[in-house]
């Protein structure tokens, strides 16, 4: 599927081609600038055109002559020189062999072994002192591999720049996105809710030892998380760690309640047995005596209430277990509402006035939602009521928090109130899960509209102890980061532009893929994937992607020859449906990187496009770069590149197989191709859109 | 029951017909005049058509609910001297303040007994 004409034959077919073509037009310019006379002379002549023909066709061969000529030793010397850089950057066990006359080979071959030899010495010294530093951070790395708890460390933009194991194995759900070292926790999370956090930790590091905020938030999909983030500051660090543990276990632990709900439930039933029973008596024996009857009515009066109690009893319970799942924030007062006079002050567009008449209280509160509230009703009374002038105030009332929102202009009527109240809610990045009203009961208080003179919206909040000494004791230990890359610090952030990103500090994720044949046109499908990330030139062995993918379209035998994949193999594998939008998952915010990808980019964007899939990622080409750095080669093949630049070559035709291979033929190009002067990827791109190849299969 | 005046007039409020039954009669038989209504909508029609006394006003109704029954009555003048008192399924504390915020004048938790209940009215409306 790989074959092509050899540039060489094009190359030199348009040299000489283009030599002709410019003698032809020399002789002709050359006929008319002749002065007419001289023209017509001999013109006379008959013969003349026949001569001028002649001696054009001896020069188109003397043209293609001096060019085979020639050819060997302009080849010879981009080998060599071509030969020199892998030697220097790639691979210094690289010897030449047919590339160059045997005694220059010989010449250079003697220089590579000695160089060969002092480099492993260097090498070997270098080694010595990075093992000492390896093993201090790998101690670090085995501790933090052996919490439970789910942790992340993120650089200030979101990247991710390490992970352990629990929290792979948490964020990693048949539907939720990747985790994977450079992605972004945004591809995980809400990012209005992660932002939230992030100021609020800010606020918190200026005044706390030990800053940290917790929340509840959700997966894309939509599974609830108990997440606390707390500051990385250390050295040239600076970013966050997030720890998570699913919402729904952090009650496990708490069997009672549930137990317990169990006998109230049970006791309920007995009492509504008794009320029925005494009710029904009277009903059948009407006659019965007075004293008996007076009995019954008691009964029916003390059973149900405590029928009464049980039920309330019930709903206490359901509400504490309901708040374990959606814990709630401690939060001081003055904290809290100069979090919200920032929040509403940005949904107004203007300045909006504080007034704390508790400063010191403090309250329980899931910040991120009361926010979201407040920012919803400032947004609405702009809109619908053309209120402004907004202010905030905390008072106490009702043994609560009471906080106001003001502002100048009419109140809200109670059926636009009511509209408001049960609707979800509108943040920034589309609607939450959930109404003011949830909100508001979520916290155990209420919201309502306040009418008269001073138009504004109310919520009562719970209050909270203020805290004595609080010490927290779920501070992150060390961190084993089993999956890590702090040079990602360094790096500039995904949503710089790419073009300016070195090739050594890019993301990318190396494809392959294996199809039912060669025409995508034709209706051939994909029925492999395989992919792995590559991160600052590093390969992230365990992030790799790899599936099958089911088609009812028969396998060309001479397709299956080469990947080895029957219809039988496929009979229980996920349609193109599911693997393409996760594969696009996968790969979301990455440079792609394939081998003569555009065969593979073929099928995917025209089964993605059916789909409502793209891949609109920039692709870095092995092929082409191979052709950028040794235009006169003809090994292009991955095998060949391979070989030469010293990747071991295994397990090659599966689609992960070949994948790994692109990646590490990668890694190995960049040195080489930052020797040329190629050292971003918009240099990459431009250099490969300029070889032979790109011009024959991308144009 | 003062036979010179007139019975003083009660608005039951509810969804719930079984509840709307049981103090109809028992407010009847406590000399009051009584009309019921089953829904928000027909409880705020109801209530300015005929201004009763008192108006027993459940919160949890579909459509309207008894707060928005509440403020809008409020916002009208006429409806000044009439008494709220809502009825709330919860005994949740947040709740009755959005109530007496919102212009109830007492509010009682359900279950409740229904001769506490007819006490409460009859103190209300000699208030």
């Amino acid at each position: 599927m790989k074959l092509r004409p050899s540039p060489l034959t094009r190359a030199a077919l348009t040299a000489g081609g283009c030599t002709a073509g410019a003698l032809l037009v020399a002789a002709t310019l050359g006929w008319f600038a002749l002065a007419p006379e001289t023209r017509a002379t001999i013109g006379a002549d008959t013969r003349a055109p026949l001569l001028v023909l002649l001696l054009l066709a001896a020069a188109a061969v003397a043209a293609i002559g001096a060019w085979r000529l020639l050819r060997p030793h302009i080849g010879m010397v981009a080998r060599v020189v071509h030969a020199l850089d892998i030697l220097r950057e790639a691979n210094a066990s690289f010897r030449l062999t047919r590339e160059a006359p045997p005694e220059l080979a010989r010449a250079v071959n003697a220089l590579a072994a000695d160089y060969q030899y002092r480099i492993g010495t260097v090498e070997s010294r270098i080694r010595e002192a990075t093992d000492e530093l390896a093993t201090e951070r790998d101690l670090l790395a085995a501790l933090l591999a052996q919490l439970r708890e789910a942790v992340l460390v993120c650089a200030d933009d979101g990247r991710i720049l390490l992970y352990n194991p629990p929290a792979r194995a948490l964020l990693s759900g048949e539907q939720a996105a990747f985790v994977g070292l450079g992605r972004s926790i945004f591809s995980l999370f809400r990012r209005s809710v992660i932002l939230h956090c992030l100021d609020r930790l800010s606020d918190l590091r200026e005044a706390d030892n030990e800053p940290a905020v917790r929340a509840v938030i959700s997966t894309r999909d939509g599974r609830l998380l108990r997440a606390r983030f707390s500051p990385l500051r250390e050295g040239r660090l600076s970013g966050f760690f997030l720890t998570l543990t699913a919402a729904d276990s952090v009650a496990s632990g708490a069997l009672q309640p549930e137990e317990e709900r169990a006998k109230v439930t049970d006791a309920a039933l007995r009492r509504l047995t008794h009320v029925r029973t005494a009710i029904e008596a009277l009903r059948d024996y009407p006659d019965m005596e007075e004293e008996q009857r007076e009995r019954f009515l008691a009964m029916i009066d003390d059973e149900s209430a405590v029928l009464g109690n049980c039920l309330a009893r019930g709903r206490q319970l359901d509400q504490s277990a309901q708040q374990a799942r959606w814990p709630l924030e401690e939060i001081a007062a003055e904290t809290f509402c100069t979090m919200l006079q920032r929040r509403v002050a940005d949904a107004a567009g203007a300045t909006v006035a504080l007034r704390l008449e508790r400063p010191e209280d403090w309250l329980r509160a899931d910040s991120y939602a009361m926010a979201a509230a407040l920012r919803f009703v400032t947004t609405q009374v702009g809109r619908e009521l053309d209120g402004g002038a907004f202010s905030l105030r905390l008072t106490r009332s009702d043994g609560h928090a009471a906080i106001d929102l003001l502002w100048a202009g009419a109140p809200v009527p109670p059926s636009l109130w009511s509209r408001w109240e049960h609707q979800p809610v509108q943040e920034g990045d589309g609607a939450l899960p959930y109404t003011l009203s949830e909100i508001a009961q979520r916290h155990g208080g209420e919201c309502w509209p306040l009418g008269g003179d001073t138009p504004g919206a109310r919520w009562l909040l719970p209050l909270a102890e203020p805290p004595g000494q609080h010490t927290d004791s779920t501070a992150v230990i060390g961190a084993r980061p089993e999956f890590y890359d702090f040079n990602l610090f360094a790096s500039a952030s995904p949503e710089d532009d790419r073009g300016d990103r070195r090739l050594r500090e890019l993301i990318c994720t190396a494809f392959d893929t294996e199809t039912t044949g060669l025409d995508p046109a034709g209706g051939d499908q994909i029925i492999a994937i395989g992919g792995i990330r590559v991160v600052n030139g590093r390969i992230l062995s365990q992030e790799v992607f790899e599936s099958f993918v089911g088609t009812s379209h028969p396998i060309a035998s001479s397709a299956q020859e080469v990947h080895g994949i029957s219809a039988a193999m496929l009979a229980d594998a996920p349609p193109a449906e599911q693997v393409l939008p996760r594969f696009a998952d996968f790969c979301e915010d990455t440079v792609l990187l394939a081998h003569n990808g555009a065969f593979d980019l073929s099928f995917l964007s025209r089964q993605g496009s059916a789909l409502g899939t793209s891949f609109t990622q920039p692709v870095l080409d092995t092929l082409l770069l191979s052709a950028v750095l040794y235009p006169e080669g003809d090994g292009h093949q991955l095998e060949a590149i391979a070989e030469r630049v010293g990747v071991s070559v295994i397990g090659r035709h599966t689609a992960l197989g070949d994948a790994i291979v692109t990646a590490e033929v990668f890694v190995r190009l960049i040195p080489l191709l930052e020797a040329r002067g190629i050292e971003t990827l918009g240099d990459a791109l431009r250099a490969s859109q300029e070889t032979w190849y790109a011009r024959l299969d991308y144009g | 029951m003062n036979s010179t005046t007139p019975p003083a007039r009660v608005l039951v409020v509810d969804d719930e017909p079984g509840i709307v039954t049981s103090l109809e009669f028992l407010l009847k038989q406590a000399g009051f005049t009584v009309s019921t209504a089953t829904d928000g909508d027909s409880g705020l029609e109801k209530a300015q058509a005929e201004r009763p006394d008192l108006i027993l006003l459940d919160i949890m109704m579909p459509g309207r609910d008894g707060f928005e029954v509440c403020q809008t009555l409020r916002a009208d003048p006429a409806m000044a001297n009439t008494k709220i008192v809502m009825l709330t399924a919860r005994s949740r504390d947040a709740e009755q303040a959005k109530g007496l915020a919102l212009g109830a004048d007492d509010y009682i938790t359900k279950p409740f007994s229904t001769r506490d209940l007819v006490a409460r009215v009859q103190e209300l409306l000699a208030a």
